[in-house]
């Protein structure tokens, strides 16, 4: 049971999927705004999707595997 | 909203093929006349297919010679001919034979797309298990594609051509995640076949997260019979204008570098350390996703259940290491992004609502 609480706090840090979502839409509309990328805003824009994505997943993949038992869905664990 | 979206792309769709059909960004163009040059038997690499380039743009170019407007590249004589690899024309040769004008490139790309789509939401779909959250896992894939409002003008007005690398990509992961391993090698060779790159460093990705599994043999002899089978004709017929058009291409003209890049503007002594420090945090990131599988309990995974978390973490490490090779290279034209941009909205739908399927 000691897992199960370390497993919701890793839960809790996942972004919530419409905050996700959002944020994801947001910074790829920005980089696509300038048709063939332009240096700067490019380079931000590609590193915070990279961040955000490379987040969500250490998350994802440390609330999820600690507890993984065979036979379990990983939702039904959470 | 995914009606909403949809409704602009179509609307997207249309505009794209009234707006300037008599015009397409270069790559598109050149694609039209590698398709023409096939249909008419000749060889793409040795005709001129590449319209943005002239002999003047070689003159600083690394790897480059120019005498008298004759081009060579590492001493091999440069045809002007078509820079990707022959599944990108081939992919579009019905819809040039079939519509003829440039708006077939236009017309194929909707097709493409629609294939996108489809494929992206069947992966998501193929790693979650309950229906709840499948459905929100697929209109959050399909919502992070149908909500970047410059698709619609890159795939439909430009006609940017490499949606066809997304399209097999995901459909080598598809197949992969079925455990049609012969399958997901022949669409990987085939991504490997029509365009320089992602595809080498995705398969250099599936061998350090699969190189214990019994099937990595059988698969790597399929992605190299593939690439083989595509590219070997081209070779045999003149290997000059091949290499020269492709990979050599690459290694001298776009090694100069544009505006589209953050090197661009930064200074000359500081330009080769953020080039190699780019590499290495590209690679870096994919050391630190493997890592990350390391970390899952083995003992408490089912071979099932480690497969599929590491096709995830390989989908994920791809994509991610393509766009920080991207970031830190000469040029990020955007069209390098589309090709891994469906993988990096498959990972993030599946890890966004931790949605995994780790049944037996």
């Amino acid at each position: 049971m000691a897992g199960l609480v370390n497993n919701n706090k890793y839960k809790a840090m996942i972004i919530n999927p419409t905050v996700a979502l959002t944020l994801f839409l947001l910074v790829i509309n920005f980089i696509s705004a300038f048709t063939w990328g332009f240096g700067p805003t490019t380079f931000i824009g590609l590193l915070l999707l990279v961040g955000i994505v490379a987040k969500q997943t250490r998350i994802f993949l440390i609330s999820h595997t600690q507890l993984l038992a065979p036979g379990l869905t990983i939702t039904q664990q959470l | 909203m995914l009606a909403l979206l949809s409704l602009l792309a179509v609307v997207g769709f249309y505009l794209g093929l009234t707006i300037r059909p008599e015009w397409l960004v270069d790559i598109a163009e050149n694609t039209h006349l590698a398709v023409n040059h096939f249909l008419n038997g000749a060889n793409p690499y040795q005709e001129f297919a590449q319209v943005f380039v002239t002999a003047d743009d070689f003159k600083q170019a690394e790897n480059a010679t120019v005498v008298g407007g004759q081009v060579a590249l590492l001493g091999r004589p440069y045809y002007f001919g078509y820079p990707y690899f022959p599944v990108m024309f081939y992919a579009y040769s019905p819809f040039v034979y079939a519509f003829e004008s440039f708006n077939a490139i236009r017309i194929a790309n909707a097709c493409f797309f629609i294939m996108q789509l489809g494929l992206s939401a069947a992966l998501v779909k193929s790693f979650c298990v309950k229906p709840a959250l499948q459905k929100k896992a697929v209109a959050m894939v399909l919502l992070l594609q149908l909500g970047v409002l410059m698709f619609s003008v890159e795939l439909f007005y430009y006609a940017m051509t490499d949606i066809v690398i997304a399209v097999l990509l995901l459909a080598c992961f598809l197949s992969l995640r079925h455990k049609k391993i012969i399958l997901a090698a022949v669409f990987l060779g085939l991504a490997q076949s029509t365009k320089l790159l992602p595809a080498p460093f995705i398969a250099c990705f599936l061998l350090l997260f699969y190189w214990r599994q019994p099937f990595i043999l059988r698969a790597v002899l399929a992605y190299f019979a593939t690439v083989f089978v595509v590219v070997a004709p081209y070779i045999y017929q003149n290997s000059d204008a091949f290499l020269s058009s492709t990979i050599l291409f690459y290694l001298s003209f776009h090694q100069q570098g544009d505006n589209s890049s953050l090197w661009f503007f930064l200074s000359e002594a500081i330009r080769p350390w953020f080039l190699y420090s780019g590499l290495l945090l590209a690679f870096a990131s994919v050391f630190w996703f493997y890592c990350l599988s390391k970390k899952l309990p083995a003992n408490m995974l089912s071979d099932k259940q480690e497969f599929q978390l590491n096709l995830l973490l390989v989908i994920a490490s791809s994509a991610v290491f393509y766009m920080l090779f991207m970031a830190f290279n000469k040029m990020t034209h955007l069209n390098y992004l589309w090709s891994v941009y469906p993988m990096l909205c498959v990972a993030y739908s599946v890890v966004s609502f931790s949605a995994i399927d780790s049944s037996d």
